[in-house]
């Protein structure tokens, strides 16, 4: 039994670690085995799972930084960066994890109907997304810390694509084939971020400001998602027999 | 010209959000190397 909120912390950490390392490893499955066959299905399922049980213990590890007792990390003296970055960040993140996963994977399940994904659930979690990370970078205004609002932009860049292509009127045909993979390498560079930057960094704690560190996930991720994107770029001119009925 | 910035507006974002990226690396390097500089002598 759970009674300390302390140990309750230590619980999610454990349970976030575990989560985290199965959608790291099984991320790359899908990425290399043949586009929509049964193990990018499979181990596409099983990462994404992973990955939104990661987020949501994410956001219970923030929720508990911010609300949680204070002898936690007392080392730290700044509660407020401390609150600004492992609180109302981490939130941010946990929930931009989340939205990835669910939205990848429902441009899938629904691409014969957009509709679906105007629903009050799906809007909910993008709402959501947009609400954390407007505070998120209001807050990191507010302490000065310009890094937070940045980060903050980038869901914010991605949930206005995103909110485009549900609401589009006429997108060409297989349009969810690139709002898929770009959805879900977005979870995975968020997550590899957050591997290198907070946990595997704890190995070699001299380079935590390695802003290298920071950047590798991004750049393959982004290299990667560009590449998919020109090749599955959409074309309006296509031969009848190759248009989706 | 709008249906062109519709139909690659994922290569967009993603121009955006790379170069926010390494903006932010950017960043976090000359503010590293700034703190670690000895102060100038007036």
């Amino acid at each position: 039994m759970i009674a300390h909120p302390m140990h309750l912390f230590e619980a999610l950490v454990v349970l976030h670690v575990i989560a985290g390392a199965t959608g790291l490893i099984a991320f790359w499955v899908p990425i290399a085995a043949r586009k929509g066959g049964p193990a990018h299905r499979r181990w596409g399922r099983i990462g994404t799972y992973a990955f939104l049980a990661a987020g949501t213990l994410a956001i219970g590890m923030a929720l508990l930084s911010l609300y949680g007792p204070e002898q936690r990390l007392p080392v730290i003296t700044d509660r407020v960066l401390f609150a600004g970055l492992f609180g109302w960040m981490m939130l941010y993140l946990g929930m931009l994890t989340i939205g990835f996963a669910v939205y990848g994977l429902a441009v899938v399940r629904h691409r014969a109907n957009r509709a679906a994904l105007r629903g009050p659930l799906y809007q909910a979690m993008f709402a959501a997304v947009i609400a954390s990370a407007l505070w998120c970078g209001y807050f990191g205004l507010s302490i000065g810390q310009p890094l937070m609002a940045a980060v903050a932009l980038i869901g914010l860049a991605a949930v206005a694509t995103q909110q485009f292509y549900v609401w589009r009127q006429a997108p060409p045909p297989r349009a969810h084939v690139p709002e898929h993979f770009r959805a879900l390498l977005g979870m995975g560079i968020s997550a590899y971020t957050a591997f290198l930057s907070v946990g595997l960094i704890r190995l070699v704690p001299d380079h935590v400001f390695n802003p290298l560190i920071w950047a590798i996930p991004s750049i393959i991720g982004v290299s990667l998602i560009i590449r998919f994107s020109l090749g599955a770029r959409p074309t309006r001119r296509q031969p009848p027999q190759q248009q989706e009925a | 010209m709008s249906e062109w910035i519709g139909d690659n507006i994922g290569i967009i974002e993603m121009a955006f959000t790379g170069a926010v990226v390494l903006g932010l690396c950017a960043w976090q390097y000359w503010q590293v190397r700034d703190a670690g500089k000895p102060p100038k002598d007036e």
